[in-house]
């Protein structure tokens, strides 16, 4: 479970963990003969067979795909896939190093509002870094849900005795008052909390709910308001 | 003009055009362009994970096989419920009125991953949502699939949230959990924008 650095209305700070939820899956999807299946990713072609490599070769490849198999590369093709990374090409085909990234931004009506080198994010919220705090911010359910979209939840867990106790009181404060609180990082505790390095940035708001003495106190991350959409 | 979806609610029908709402679409976006050194344009492909091949883009072909390794085409299986009955072909929502019938609570409405949100505009509809959130079976397109939908409105606007349930539980004094290390890495996405609502 991965960690966070929290504090509550007092100020007080632990380090809790976090976890998010899967989906209920409804469905599964069997073969003829009543079989398990499992989704993979498999190489198409690779960079000496692709379209544009093979029309540059030999120009109009039907007499060749006739004769012989250009088109496939036999020990790569097919080739099952794990982890990736990513890694850019010059034109020629060529890893690239020491690439400049630039970033182009533009309006939603397509135009160029100006250009930023590319920054890499750094999680906010572990024990290195100041601690993710409680706002003082807070905002009904009932408006919240009309106000954001919330496209990730996690669950957040104590890992002690003492660390029950913190988050506990945090959900029954917030239960009670049936309202979210935004939470934020950074020195003022304005800053949005950035989960992964590399990440993206999303405002933060923590839910509680009590059920006798068991809590679940639940942060709810958003990057997108429901706003009317221009020209919709 | 695109298909608009339909709605019963007391007894009276009410339409609009479902639009997605996207980042982009409000925010605007950003496209990360790399250069060489020399200022020429890079291409964003691939590495295996030994770090030998590398995956032009639009070579990697995602695919459905069995235990044995046996490849299947999609139209080859069946799909199943959990309970192993085979699963029920639903009608397109576009196809008929949905029925509003069920509200719930703001904390079933919370305990969603949501795939997509679309706005609807008719300010009838609306008014007459109130304050309650309305869920459904929805289906995008005819098939086996089917979300959760649900159905409200926020500043005179209707919006339909298209997901899939999650369940939190209620944590007691002796389910606490153990710590990882480090923090990893996360792709980030290139059209993401800063974001500040406050």
């Amino acid at each position: 479970m991965r960690a966070i650095h929290i504090s509550n209305e007092k100020k007080r700070d632990a380090q809790v963990g976090f976890e998010a939820q899967s989906a209920d899956v409804k469905l599964f999807f069997l073969t003829p003969e009543g079989g398990r299946t499992f989704n993979e990713r498999y190489v198409k072609f690779t960079m000496d067979t692709s379209a544009e490599v093979l029309e540059e070769k030999y120009g109009d490849l039907t007499d060749d795909i006739i004769a012989g198999d250009p088109e496939i590369d036999f020990e790569k093709v097919g080739k099952k896939l794990s982890e990736l990374k990513k890694v850019y090409l010059t034109s020629n085909g060529q890893v690239a190093y020491g690439v400049n990234l630039t970033e182009h931004i533009y309006l939603p009506d397509g135009t160029e509002k100006g250009t930023r080198p590319v920054t890499r994010t750094q999680a906010n919220i572990s024990l290195d870094a100041l601690p993710v705090c409680w706002t003082g911010k807070m905002i009904s359910k009932s408006s919240a849900l009309r106000k954001f979209v919330f496209s990730r939840s996690y669950q957040l867990r104590h890992v002690n005795g003492l660390t029950f106790d913190f988050l506990y009181d945090m959900a029954k404060t917030l239960a009670e008052k049936k309202a979210l609180m935004l939470i934020g990082g950074g020195e003022k505790g304005t800053e949005p909390l950035v989960m992964f390095n590399g990440g993206v940035a999303y405002r933060a708001f923590l839910e509680g709910r009590i059920d006798g003495n068991k809590y679940m106190l639940i942060m709810h991350l958003t990057n997108l308001e429901l706003k009317e959409l221009p020209n919709a | 003009m695109a298909k608009p979806l339909q709605f019963r609610l007391d007894g009276s029908i009410f339409e609009g055009v479902p639009v997605k709402l996207e980042r982009e679409k409000l925010y605007g976006y950003a496209d990360t362009i790399a250069t060489t050194q020399d200022g020429n344009p890079c291409i964003l492909a691939n590495l295996d994970a030994g770090g030998t091949l590398v995956i032009p883009p639009g070579a990697i072909k995602n695919g459905t096989v069995d235990e044995n390794g046996m490849w299947f085409e999609k139209a080859e299986l069946t799909a199943v419920d959990i309970s192993g009955k085979p699963a029920e072909l639903r009608a397109s929502s576009f196809d008929a009125p949905v029925d509003l019938t069920e509200t719930v609570s703001e904390e079933t409405f919370f305990d969603n991953v949501w795939n997509s949100v679309y706005q609807i505009i008719n300010p009838e509809l609306a008014e007459k949502l109130g304050d309650k959130i309305y869920k459904f079976p929805f289906n995008y397109r005819a098939g086996t699939g089917n979300d959760d939908g649900y159905l409200l409105s926020a500043n005179g606007l209707v919006y339909l949230f298209s997901g899939d349930a999650i369940s939190f539980q209620y944590l007691g004094l002796g389910e606490e959990g153990v710590l990882d290390g480090e923090i990893p890495d996360e792709e980030m996405d290139d059209d993401e924008l800063d974001f500040d609502l406050m």
